[in-house]
């Protein structure tokens, strides 16, 4: 099985471009976790889904429309939050229905043929193209950057967003910037697992990495790499099983965090 | 809330109380002073700049929470309270000076999340002193702390204040509290009134401010 992966085009783009996704998506999972915004990825990948939808209806480029939709939803989001008068999940759903009620109804205006769009809801990553790893180099290059340039004030403002405030971090361009590159990760991401299963990859690196350490750059080391296993993992079994990995890969981040979770409570009984 | 007809100015070094009954809109008041809340009309300069502007302010919250699954060492929060672009050196310096100073050395490498009210108190004074603010403001520092850490935390804070230049404005529903250690009280109903020496006011000011009749301790200066 090695050697496909060393030998075949499409399997080594599918590796890099879920490993990056892995990384960038482990980066930000703690923030996404601990701010309780674990619907989001699922808000905006449907977001994704209309933007992809509307694009193909106007023939423009499908991850173009995804991305720019995306990041326009992720933009009100951060609006509507701002003052707190509309919480984060309220808001996500709000947008999440709307968004997927412009993609059926752009599709239902299309009424040819639509299969590139619906490949935005269930993923391919062995379908990955030249052109889809460049996005995914360009999100995990930006996320990264954003990661290490700003994890004091993004910190600062997730533990507690008053006091950032008063101590002069900006708060609501934290915010912003974070709903900026889960959007742009959601669109990287979508085509490896698609919409549905994007939040695996931004919810559990990070909910399982909070066992793992007491030290935020610790739990977002830690969500990296489960996130990183994870893929590594989901790919060799979807690749020797014939089984979708999108899927897979989601099933195997379900049951490292039974696994976890299992052995946290034996070790609190007997301990 | 709605706040009007407050015409307030602190003295440098001043220790300032704020009583009055509950919604009353003290804290509505600590918030603006912070940036926190926007004023509609008047002026409000803090250390001779807008509201939110001075990086010499401290801030305590009411019962300060976070969530408690948050991944941070006690020094950890305490460091988020640093002024940016201060060399590690130095942010070492404070960050071991104010905990030490707040006598919790010994749970500095402790998760910030296992700490008990009292503790936590101590934590959110640290992160507002590493600041070395020349203003530190306190929203209800004595709500839910028993009446032994209550009095080891006042004590510590007049402590600092004699060490330091600091003015202090020091949020209360308890006028007692404040009255005992603050050189002036204002007493905040919506509007003020009464800014003064706690000894000039009456009890039946008192009475009337707070709606009912108040028990006075005669510890006042």
């Amino acid at each position: 099985m090695l050697s496909d992966f060393l030998e075949y085009g499409f399997l080594q783009r599918a590796l890099l471009a879920g490993v990056l996704a892995a990384v960038s998506c482990g980066l930000l999972s703690p923030f996404i976790v601990l701010r309780r915004m674990a619907f989001i990825g699922h808000g905006l990948s449907h977001a994704a889904f209309g933007g992809a939808a509307l694009a193909l209806l106007v023939g423009m480029n499908l991850s173009l429309g995804a991305a720019l939709f995306a990041g326009l939803l992720a933009v009100v989001l951060a609006i509507w939050t701002r003052r707190g008068e509309l919480t984060e999940d309220s808001a996500i759903g709000i947008l999440l229905a709307a968004s997927m009620a412009i993609g059926v109804i752009a599709l239902a205006m299309r009424k040819r043929y639509t299969q590139d769009v619906m490949s935005y809801l269930f993923g391919n990553i062995l379908a990955v193209l030249p052109g889809d790893l460049l996005m995914s180099v360009i999100a995990a290059s930006l996320t990264i950057g954003c990661a290490l340039f700003f994890f004091r004030p993004l910190a600062s403002a997730t533990f507690h967003e008053d006091l950032a405030k008063i101590e002069g971090v900006p708060v609501e361009r934290m915010r912003m910037i974070l709903f900026l590159l889960i959007a742009l990760n959601v669109v990287a991401a979508m085509k490896l697992v698609g919409a549905i299963l994007v939040s695996a990859l931004l919810v559990v690196p990070g909910a399982m990495a909070l066992f793992v350490s007491r030290r935020l750059i610790g739990v977002q080391i830690a969500s990296l790499a489960i996130g990183v296993i994870a893929v590594l993992l989901g790919l060799a079994v979807s690749y020797a099983l014939d089984l979708p990995s999108g899927a897979v890969i989601a099933l195997i981040l379900f049951l490292g965090t039974a696994v976890a979770r299992g052995g946290a409570f034996l070790a609190r009984r007997y301990s | 809330m709605i706040l009007e007809g407050i015409d307030l100015v602190l003295e440098p070094g001043e220790f300032l109380g704020i009583v009055g009954p509950n919604g009353g809109g003290k804290t509505t008041f600590l918030r603006a002073l912070v940036g926190l809340e926007a004023a509609d009309r008047g002026e409000i300069r803090v250390l001779g700049e807008p509201p939110g502007r001075s990086r010499a302010v401290g801030y305590l919250p009411q019962a300060p929470s976070f969530d408690r699954r948050f991944p941070a060492l006690v020094r950890d929060v305490v460091a988020m309270g640093l002024p940016s672009r201060l060399g590690s050196d130095e942010a070492r310096r404070r960050v071991d000076g104010v905990i030490d100073a707040l006598g919790i050395a010994h749970l500095a490498s402790k998760s910030a999340g296992i700490l008990s009210g009292g503790e936590r108190q101590r934590l959110f004074l640290a992160r507002a002193l590493v600041r070395e603010p020349r203003l530190l403001l306190l929203d209800e520092p004595t709500l839910g702390v028993d009446a032994a850490a209550l009095d080891s935390f006042l004590h510590l804070l007049l402590e600092i204040r004699s060490k330091r230049e600091l003015s202090l404005i020091m949020v209360s529903h308890d006028f007692n509290v404040v009255s005992t250690h603050a050189e002036r009280i204002a007493c905040i109903a919506r509007s003020l009134h009464f800014h003064g020496s706690p000894s000039e006011i009456t009890e039946g000011r008192l009475a009337e401010i707070y709606g009912v009749h108040a028990l006075f301790l005669d510890h006042r200066h």
